[in-house]
């Protein structure tokens, strides 16, 4: 009987997180299997999220038992600029508009790929950007600044995204 | 021993949970980067919050979203036709012989006026109709917006906030707000060519659009939707047999004749100074045809017989002109704070042409086509609104300015004109115009201000306020709030509530409008007709200036969501409206006392209503939905939702009329028609089941739709028209990636609504002229079969 008041009420706890928010944490552990970085030697994967966490326990739930680029994967959450340590991944949240310049230049000077749902945020300097249209998620990426970076991405992830320029017209 | 049985089954239950959690979040893990970019997520709404738009199953207050991609599978090309589809509730009847409202059609909102929901274009206030409309049919007395004048193909979604919040919008958020969200960036171009037509052979349409994109910066955009759309009339008038035995045709009950120009744009420039410069256009010109009751050669035989031997059928052609700009500048300034200014400009005018028709009182030189006068309506609006985060806080501020402006300019002369010793009626028949004494300008502004705070206090509990204040330069000031609470007890069950005050300011036609008549017997001229509120004589017969309408609201619900391809919300809410304007029925001298008939002869009128604040209502009910989505072995992905709509609404209590009248012409006032068409006009009970199905290049629509029965009275006899089932099918097929042919059909079953019964009359019953009740909410067209080609670009 209690097995069956289990069952009942399974459902009841199931998650139903957001389906963007999934995918998009999907998207920062899919990437790497794309990206080559110059240092590939580092013993853990990090990723770092700056400013506000969009993602909750996402990432830990995700990548706590799993590896990226066969290596362990570390989880980091600061608020500002100056504590960003070393990282292979950084995911700017929309709050850090007004500093995005400056992340993306110390970002990039330490080949840390750039990742944001920020507007534009290819077309300001970002590396990967993700956007909806239509309820589908869709890449756009900056391949000059992959490659001011030093991040070599390979062409399967290109062929899927739309590639601009800095300060593309479009 | 019971309660640790308990904790350990909760315990348990979690830890099980937690596992299924994990495996819930990483299913779109192993899937390839093509197919997760082919993963739908969550429809979001902006309605409702100040905060950032959010998953509607997330939303504190009840919201519904219809997406483009619903809307061009509705097969639709009338905004409020969609809505009707998707929204159990919403009510869209197609009232014929109306006076001109067939061109601009009322809808209503769980049992509550068009003018009672606050209708938003990406979030501000989109204006008005200058159309009043007046004559007996649902929506009587009011003034809301005319959705289609809005092109469909513009619109990437629709919100539908199903609470009241006039405490964060403003006046008229009573019923809730409808949110209209124009398609923004990264979308295809797209041709579309709509053909239709009935079992009859009547009512064909010809419908074609455009949406062009042209990609800016930053995902800037220019986006422009261009739209003509030509629709005949439709008639299901009985045979007349009033002079003809056999009967004859002699009239029009059906859908108007129209002709509709629409455009829209929508514009978004990002600047490299992280600023973005908006601007949203919609514009519609409109050119109808609608018909007026049949004249009879009997009514008027020495002039008729030398103009209309055959008798005549007046027509309404107006022009319908409907205009909206809205330009703004959005940014961020200071520590992330978020700001957006904005002005918006809306404009609509009716203009009155009749044809076909005779002035009585000038003879056989009567010219037959008449100018027959003009309604205009100007909005302006500029707000500013401020957004900022403080980490679980987020606070929203804004200030906003309204100035609106109404107009009646009167007809032609020979449109109004009594002349001539004959008697009878002034101006053209089948719509008098408005005459010189009806003309009026007036206008009013306010001012607003709002804070709205949402905390979220824990990933269990979020709170949310809002506080409003309004000052209106004619009937002054208004403070409303609202207080939200949601409690998510489990990862997927929420539970939420909200409590809130609400108003709808008179409309500046409600308190202007003025549209009379002479009647000359004998001796005797008489003024017939509305009233201004203002007039000397509506105010010697009690009439005063017009109050807001105040509204009192209270929701509570839940929501659970399984997974994300399942959802369940299950609402009640409830409305209180005190002080509810209505268009008085009319003051006959020969149903008045003896004081009142004085009253009536000193001021020469006779036949008069006006508007007053005459009743208190309540309206509650509750709303249903379940989605579900699914995707078989076979590839076939099938989403099918139920939604379900109960709303009641009971007249509490009716005003002591003021004045001359006495409290014993309270029946005069709010007379048995209109307490029947505001408790039981429309149908209680509203079920949607709907069903899409896409395999490979095919699509596919299955839907079915209940209308509850109703209630119409026709001259103190009340006839009920029993519930009615309609069925929606379309297929399509996506014949490359760029061209898809669907055909399709609307109530494919060609299922009727009942007929009136016996009424008494010789014009209105089930083997009469008029057949069918104009309450209707599915109409009286029958099924109407279409076929749709569109090509992206």
């Amino acid at each position: 009987m209690k097995r069956l008041i289990l069952l009942l009420l399974l459902p009841l706890f199931l998650n139903a997180a957001s389906v963007e928010r999934n995918l998009e944490a999907i998207f920062l552990g899919r990437f790497p299997d794309f990206i080559t970085w110059p240092n590939p030697d580092k013993e853990t994967f990090t990723i770092t999220i700056i400013d506000e966490n969009p993602f909750n326990n996402l990432l830990y739930d995700l990548y706590g038992e799993k590896k990226i680029k066969g290596k362990k994967v570390t989880i980091k959450y600061i608020q500002y600029l100056n504590e960003l340590e070393e990282t292979d991944i950084l995911f700017i949240t929309p709050s850090k508009l007004k500093n995005l310049p400056a992340i993306l230049v110390h970002a990039h000077d330490n080949s840390m790929l750039t990742i944001s749902d920020i507007r534009g945020f290819a077309q300001r300097g970002g590396i990967i950007q993700l956007y909806i249209v239509l309820q589908k998620i869709r890449l756009k990426i900056n391949h000059d600044a992959s490659l001011r970076a030093s991040l070599k991405i390979s062409s399967p992830l290109l062929s899927i995204s739309e590639i601009v320029k800095d300060g593309d017209a479009k | 021993m019971k309660l640790f049985l308990s904790l350990l089954l909760l315990t348990s239950i979690s830890l099980l949970a937690e596992n299924i959690l994990l495996r819930d979040s990483t299913k779109y893990y192993d899937k390839s980067l093509e197919e997760l970019l082919n993963i739908e997520t969550e429809v979001k709404a902006q309605v409702g919050t100040r905060s950032d738009s959010r998953d509607i199953e997330q939303a504190l207050s009840p919201i519904d979203v219809i997406t483009a991609e619903q809307i061009d599978q509705t097969g639709y090309t009338e905004l409020g036709k969609v809505l009707q589809r998707f929204v159990p509730g919403f009510n869209f009847p197609r009232a014929s012989i109306a006076g001109g409202s067939e061109h601009s059609r009322p809808f209503t909102l769980r049992g509550l006026n068009s003018d009672q929901v606050l209708v938003l274009i990406n979030g501000k206030r989109y204006h008005n109709s200058a159309h009043l409309h007046t004559t007996g049919n649902i929506g009587r007395g009011t003034t809301g917006v005319d959705l289609n004048t809005i092109p469909l193909r513009s619109i990437e979604r629709i919100e539908i906030l199903r609470d009241g919040a006039a405490a964060q919008y403003g006046s008229d958020a009573i019923a809730g707000i409808i949110n209209i969200i124009l398609k923004g960036y990264g979308l295809e171009n797209r041709i579309t060519a709509t053909f239709g037509t009935t079992p009859e052979g009547d009512g064909n349409l010809k419908q074609t659009d455009l949406f062009y994109s042209y990609p800016l910066k930053y995902e800037g955009f220019v986006n422009v939707t261009a739209e003509v759309k030509d629709r005949e009339e439709t008639n299901r008038a009985g045979l007349d047999t009033r002079d003809d035995p056999n009967g004859i045709m002699t009239s029009r009950d059906g859908d108007p004749k129209e002709r509709d120009y629409l455009l829209a744009l929508n514009a978004e420039i990002p600047t490299d100074a992280l600023n973005t410069y908006y601007a949203t256009g919609i514009f519609n010109y409109r050119k109808g045809e609608s018909a007026s009751s049949f004249r009879r050669l009997a009514d008027n035989p020495v002039l008729y017989s030398q103009v209309y031997p055959n008798g005549f059928l007046p027509l309404i052609t107006p022009t319908i002109l409907s205009n909206s700009i809205t330009l703004g500048v959005k940014g961020i300034v200071g520590d992330n704070i978020k700001w957006d200014l904005s002005h918006t400009v809306g404009y609509s005018s009716y203009h009155y042409y009749v044809e076909d028709s005779i002035n009585d009182s000038m003879g056989p030189t009567s010219p037959t086509s008449f100018d027959a006068g003009e309604v205009q309506f100007r909005q302006h609006v500029t707000s500013l609104d401020l957004t900022k985060k403080y980490k679980k806080l987020t606070v929203a501020s804004g200030i906003e300015w309204r100035y609106e402006d109404y107009s009646i300019d009167s007809g032609e002369y020979a449109s109004y004109a009594l002349e001539g010793p004959l008697g009878g009626s002034s101006g053209s028949i089948g719509f008098s115009g408005f005459n010189p004494h009806d003309a009026v300008n007036a206008n009013r502004q306010n001012y607003a201000a709002y804070l709205d705070l949402t905390y979220r206090y824990n990933n269990r509990f979020t709170i949310g306020s809002a506080l409003r204040y309004e000052k209106y330069s004619d009937f002054g000031e208004t403070l409303n709030g609202k207080l939200l609470l949601a409690y998510r007890a489990t990862p997927n069950l929420l539970f939420r509530g909200s409590g809130s005050t609400g108003f709808r300011a008179p409309s500046l036609s409600q308190s202007y409008y003025s549209h009379t008549y002479l009647q000359r017997t004998g001796p005797n001229t008489r003024r017939e007709g509305t009233l201004n509120v203002y007039s000397p004589a509506a105010i010697a017969l009690g009439a005063k200036d017009l109050k807001a309408e105040e509204s009192t609201h209270a929701t509570i619900g839940l929501v659970y969501q399984p997974s994300s391809d399942t959802s369940f919300t299950l609402d009640y809410f409830y409305t209180k409206i005190d002080n509810r304007i209505m268009l008085s029925g009319l003051i006959r001298s020969s149903l008045v006392t003896p004081d009142v008939q004085a009253i009536l002869n000193s001021y020469g009128v006779d036949n008069v209503s006006f508007f007053t604040n005459a009743i208190d209502t309540e309206t509650n009910g509750i709303d249903l939905r379940i989605k579900h989505k699914l995707k078989l072995e076979n590839g076939t992905k099938i989403k099918l939702t139920a939604a379900y709509n109960y709303t009641e609404t009971t007249i509490i209590s009716i005003h002591d009329t003021l004045g001359a009248l006495g409290p014993n012409n309270d029946d005069l006032v709010v007379n048995s028609y209109e307490q029947q068409m505001i408790e039981n006009g429309q149908p209680k009970e509203s079920i949607k089941l709907y069903s899409h199905y896409k395999y490979r290049d095919y699509e596919g629509l299955l839907n079915l739709n209940k209308y509850g029965s109703f209630n119409n009275e026709y001259e103190g006899i009340v006839n009920n028209f029993g519930a009615m089932w309609t069925v929606d099918a379309e297929l399509s097929l996506h014949a490359t990636k760029a061209i898809t042919f669907s055909v399709g059909g609307h109530n494919i079953l060609n299922t009727y609504p009942d007929k009136w019964g016996d009424v008494g009359s010789d014009v209105a019953g089930g083997d009469k002229i008029i057949q069918y009740s104009s309450y209707s909410p599915t109409g009286y067209n029958g099924a109407f079969y279409y076929m749709r080609l569109a090509i992206t670009f």
